[in-house]
């Protein structure tokens, strides 16, 4: 089933403000640490006895990929 | 240490040392729009003639700054950068500029609750004038995101006449009005 994309944006605009502003404000800080916790997992598994170190050296490079793609060229 | 904990320390630090600050970039557009992810924090600051060392020295443990200042291409401001090593969160400090809105919306600024404390924020009208200037500079399709969803959370009270005022000051009417009328479709 396709869901329009109006009716997409209509819900996350309700979930949105049916949050208090301070869950709104600390849940950027949380989305990105799951994020990340999410990302390691991912390079551990694909790199298997990788040093916590060497997993948080790959997580950061590919912030710092993201970070340049976000800007157009 | 988790990146709200962080931020919250570097908020802690500023007020410690008497530095007035404003937490802006995604965190302001969270707090009135539609939350994501931040990988980042970032505050504008007003030094004034006091020194950042002891601020950069209180903070050593957690965040490591670069150890010269930027300057921002985008919106020609100075600021400095400091990175969490084991998380790679940034935090970046923009220096209060001269620029008749960045003056303003520092003025505005007002203290919103966080974790459990008080932050310091810019109204959800100056988030908005300051994302449609960054999209109109740098074109980053998350800034005109950011722009349409604190439209639509803060539809029916935002001050229309404020957000029209510096839109056509800044030369970014056009782009606001379009999104206002694409979120009338949504909302």
């Amino acid at each position: 089933m396709v869901i329009p994309r109006v009716s997409l944006a209509k819900e996350e605009i309700e979930d949105a403000r049916s949050l208090s502003e301070s869950q709104r404000l600390e849940m950027g800080g949380d989305l990105f640490d799951d994020a990340c916790e999410v990302t390691l997992s991912g390079i551990r598994s694909e790199n298997p006895g990788v040093s916590e170190n060497d997993a948080i050296n790959i997580l950061r490079q590919r912030l710092e990929l993201a970070e340049r793609l976000e800007i157009p060229l | 240490m988790t990146s709200n904990a962080l931020v919250l320390r570097v908020i802690q630090s500023l007020e410690h040392f008497g530095i007035d600050y404003m937490l802006v970039g995604s965190y302001s557009s969270n707090i009135f729009g539609v939350p994501r992810s931040t990988k980042d924090a970032d505050f504008v600051i007003e030094v004034g003639e006091k020194s950042l060392s002891p601020l950069f020295q209180s903070l050593a443990s957690d965040l490591i700054f670069d150890s010269q200042m930027l300057l921002e291409s985008v919106t020609m401001t100075l600021r400095y950068v400091g990175r969490h090593p084991a998380s790679g969160f940034k935090v970046e400090l923009f220096m209060l500029s001269s620029d008749p809105f960045d003056q303003e919306r520092f003025r505005r600024r007002q203290p919103k609750s966080f974790l459990e404390a008080t932050a310091q924020l810019p109204t959800p009208e100056d988030v908005i004038v300051q994302k449609l200037r960054w999209f109109e500079r740098s074109q980053r399709p998350r800034d005109r995101e950011d722009v349409k969803n604190v439209l639509a959370v803060q539809r029916g009270k935002l001050d229309l006449e404020y957000l029209r005022g510096w839109a056509d000051q800044h030369r970014t009417r056009a782009l606001l009005d379009a999104l206002l009328l694409e979120v009338s479709r949504l909302t």
